[in-house]
């Protein structure tokens, strides 16, 4: 192939690639919004972070476990996750909310776990987790078990995620 | 006869900022490889989310600031002495600043580059846009200032060879390169007050620790006074290669003279007055004056546009000269195999999309949309790292056997670079584009796309799909950078003499030359001095807003990174 036919092939190819990528998306975005309900991507759910009640939605928890703050401090050994999380029971007997296993983008869990003082009714506790995590990871899920006296135990994982990578 | 051979002091001094450019171009390249790697997390394995802060500096400053800046100093000084058929008047000026912008790029590379060596007392994480709190060495801010200070030196040049060239050519229009190089300087003037202000007064006695504190509004509202308009410091210089090469490189000549003094004026008046479009999201701003520069931004895509059309023109009239024929066939006839011209036309269909992605950036309520995240990145990949870098790269492969007298070297790689870079740039920009759409943050090692998987209904591929683009696009342009090297070094150490050049300094007239048009246009003080009427408008009131509580306070001290 001599260059002048090298060259335009290489224009198409080159002004072609864009024009896919466009008119896929653009067709996309008409598929999305005109398309029929089966078409339509269903939303998945947020992931939670900062400000979000991990416990919103459990069934039979009644209790909020709000997310205070978070950071992921990166250090040389790794990368230090802490959660500072409000608990309170919103039943009518007491309860002890545990927080953890964690379980990273990459597939790592941490099985430390880190559980509320035993709540009476109306009762609000504070607690502070860590979990150590390995350099480059960052959490995607938690593990949540609320255990009460009279009720049953519930036990559920969330999705968490959007947490600040600080320089320690 | 070469340029070299008509002018070899001149050429010295063209390929001594050429090697530094170039330089700094394959190792800011290679930063921006190393950061899609990391970002898109493909390979994490060559540095830490911390050391990625560093690299990111890197990239920015090396790529947009040095290659830059020494890739026009040295197009800028063959465009004057090729005009005004004359060499610049005092070689010991013109090695001073040569000097003092290469030792100030030195002292802002080494301030960077010891953010990887945590025992060293440099360090200067600061990004591109190096405002406050973020604390930088002062090694750097210095570096920085010494970069500029001999960019102004070089107009000062520049305007002294025109000076001379003026004392014997009285009633003569100015040569339309010198006319490019003389307004693209004056806007670089004022333009770069702001940064210098802030530079010298804030942040060098900062950094010393000779203040304790600064306004962090004030300081950015100085950087993007400057911020905004070193993107036509970048892209005039484009132009420049467009108007007065490309359309001889087409086969034809400029379609007006008069168009393209217009467009170089408009920059001068409209560069300016518009950093405020950066700032949306501050506070401590008044509305109006944020609607003042989304104003003038739009307007600023006047100039663009008559370009699009005088330069599509031109290049249409080289390609009839070709024997082209019909409303689009003409497009054919083209010398796509010449790098140069298809590197430049290339750059200019990418420039293009970057426009209209400028257009959301530019506008106050859809700018909301989009602040902060991948798309600005996306965008100014477009402008920056095609319209100016890839035209620079297509101007290299036609002037570089001028300021040599070697032949092209690598004929068949040259030839298929552009492309190459033209490809690359289109996976890794458009998906910046749609991850900023999706809300995926710039500036950060850690994007958390988990976050953003779950709430972005995916329009193609979802955020896998673009992580993948980002690399793929990333790996093709860095091999694109290795292409081109492989032609400058092969080209600059192969034997003079060996084969003709094939390429000569000559430009054809434009078919409505100078004397069609008004000679008004030539008249650069009054040019300058509306620009300044306008930045007074602009920027006036909100500064004198933020001194009337003290010029360092509401104050931040600095976050040493």
């Amino acid at each position: 192939m001599d260059r002048t036919t090298l060259a335009k092939v290489l224009l198409v190819v080159a002004i072609a690639i864009p024009v896919i990528i466009e008119g896929v998306t653009f067709f996309g975005l008409f598929g999305q919004h005109f398309g029929s309900a089966e078409d339509t991507v269903t939303p998945t759910p947020d992931a939670l972070g900062v400000g979000d009640d991990v416990l919103a939605g459990v069934e039979g928890a009644n209790a909020t476990a709000t997310v205070e703050s978070g950071s992921i401090q990166a250090t040389d050994d790794g990368w230090l996750f802490t959660l500072q999380i409000d608990v309170t029971n919103h039943g009518d007997s007491p309860i002890s909310v545990t927080f953890g296993p964690v379980r990273t983008g990459a597939g790592t869990t941490r099985d430390e776990t880190v559980t509320t003082d035993r709540l009476p009714a109306n009762a609000t506790d504070s607690v502070i987790a860590q979990w150590a995590l390995p350099a480059g990871e960052t959490p995607r899920s938690l593990g949540l078990t609320v255990r009460g006296d009279s009720r049953p135990t519930v036990e559920t994982t969330v999705r968490i995620g959007g947490f600040a990578v600080q320089q320690a | 006869m070469a340029f070299i051979d008509d002018y070899p002091d001149a050429a010295k001094v063209v390929r001594a900022n050429w090697g530094v450019a170039f330089g700094a171009l394959v190792i800011g390249g290679l930063f921006g490889l190393i950061q899609a790697l990391h970002r898109t997390g493909f390979f994490r394995g060559l540095i830490s989310s911390t050391d990625y802060y560093t690299v990111l500096t890197g990239h920015g400053v090396l790529l947009a600031l040095v290659f830059t800046t020494f890739f026009i100093a040295g197009l800028f000084t063959w465009g004057i002495t090729s005009s005004l058929e004359r060499s610049l008047p005092n070689p010991r000026l013109t090695w001073t600043w040569f000097g003092t912008m290469l030792v100030g790029s030195l002292l802002a590379a080494v301030a960077i580059i010891g953010g990887f060596f945590p025992n060293l007392p440099l360090s200067a994480d600061v990004l591109f846009t190096f405002y406050p709190p973020l604390q930088a060495s002062p090694v750097f801010y210095i570096g920085a200032a010494l970069l500029i200070v001999g960019s102004w030196i070089a107009g000062f040049d520049w305007f002294r060879t025109f000076w001379a060239w003026r004392k014997d050519n009285s009633d003569e229009r100015i040569p339309l390169q010198t006319f490019m190089v003389l307004t693209t300087m004056i806007m670089w003037y004022v333009s770069t007050v702001g940064v210098a202000v802030e530079v010298v007064v804030f942040l060098i006695p900062w950094s010393l620790g000779l203040i304790s504190q600064v306004d962090p509004l004030l300081t950015r509202t100085l950087f993007w006074y400057f911020g905004h308009p070193v993107v036509y410091f970048w892209l005039m210089p484009a132009y420049f290669v467009w108007y007065t090469i490309l359309p001889k490189l087409a086969g034809g000549r400029l379609l007006s003279d008069t168009l393209a003094r217009i467009v170089f004026v408009l920059f001068v008046i409209l560069s300016t007055p518009v950093g405020f479009h950066h700032q949306y999201v501050d506070p401590g701003i008044p509305e109006g004056f944020k609607f003042i520069a989304m104003t003038n931004t739009m307007f600023l895509l006047l100039p663009s546009l008559l370009t699009a059309f005088t330069v599509v023109a031109s290049m249409e009239h080289g390609a009839r000269q070709r024997g082209g024929k019909g409303y689009l066939r003409w497009l054919w006839k083209l010398p796509w195999d010449n790098p140069a011209f298809s590197g430049c036309a290339l750059a200019g269909i990418m420039f293009a999309a970057g426009g209209f992605s400028g257009m959301i950036n530019a506008g106050m309520n859809i700018n909301y949309l989009i602040h902060n995240t991948l798309w600005v990145p996306g965008h100014f990949h477009l402008t920056v790292g095609t319209a100016a870098a890839l035209t620079f790269m297509a101007v290299a492969y036609w002037l570089l056997p001028q300021i040599t007298g070697k032949r092209l070297q690598h004929r068949t790689l040259a030839t298929v670079q552009p492309y190459v870079w033209f490809i690359g740039m289109t996976l890794m920009s458009n998906a910046m584009h749609r991850a900023g759409l999706a809300g995926v943050p710039r500036r950060t090692a850690e994007p958390e796309y988990n976050v953003v998987d779950a709430t972005f209904p995916n329009v193609v591929g979802g955020m896998g799909e673009m992580q993948l683009q980002i690399v793929l696009g990333g790996v093709i342009l860095f091999a694109s950078l290795s292409m081109f090297m492989t032609v400058m070094i092969g080209t600059w150490l192969a034997e003079r003499g060996r084969g003709t050049l094939e390429v000569n300094s000559h430009l054809p007239s434009a078919l409505s030359g100078p004397e069609n048009s008004p000679k008004v246009l030539d008249n650069l003080k009054l040019w300058t001095a509306i620009a300044i009427v306008l930045i007074l408008i602009a920027y006036g009131p909100p500064l004198a807003g933020m001194l009337s509580d003290g010029v360092f306070t509401p104050g931040s001290p600095g976050f040493p990174v």
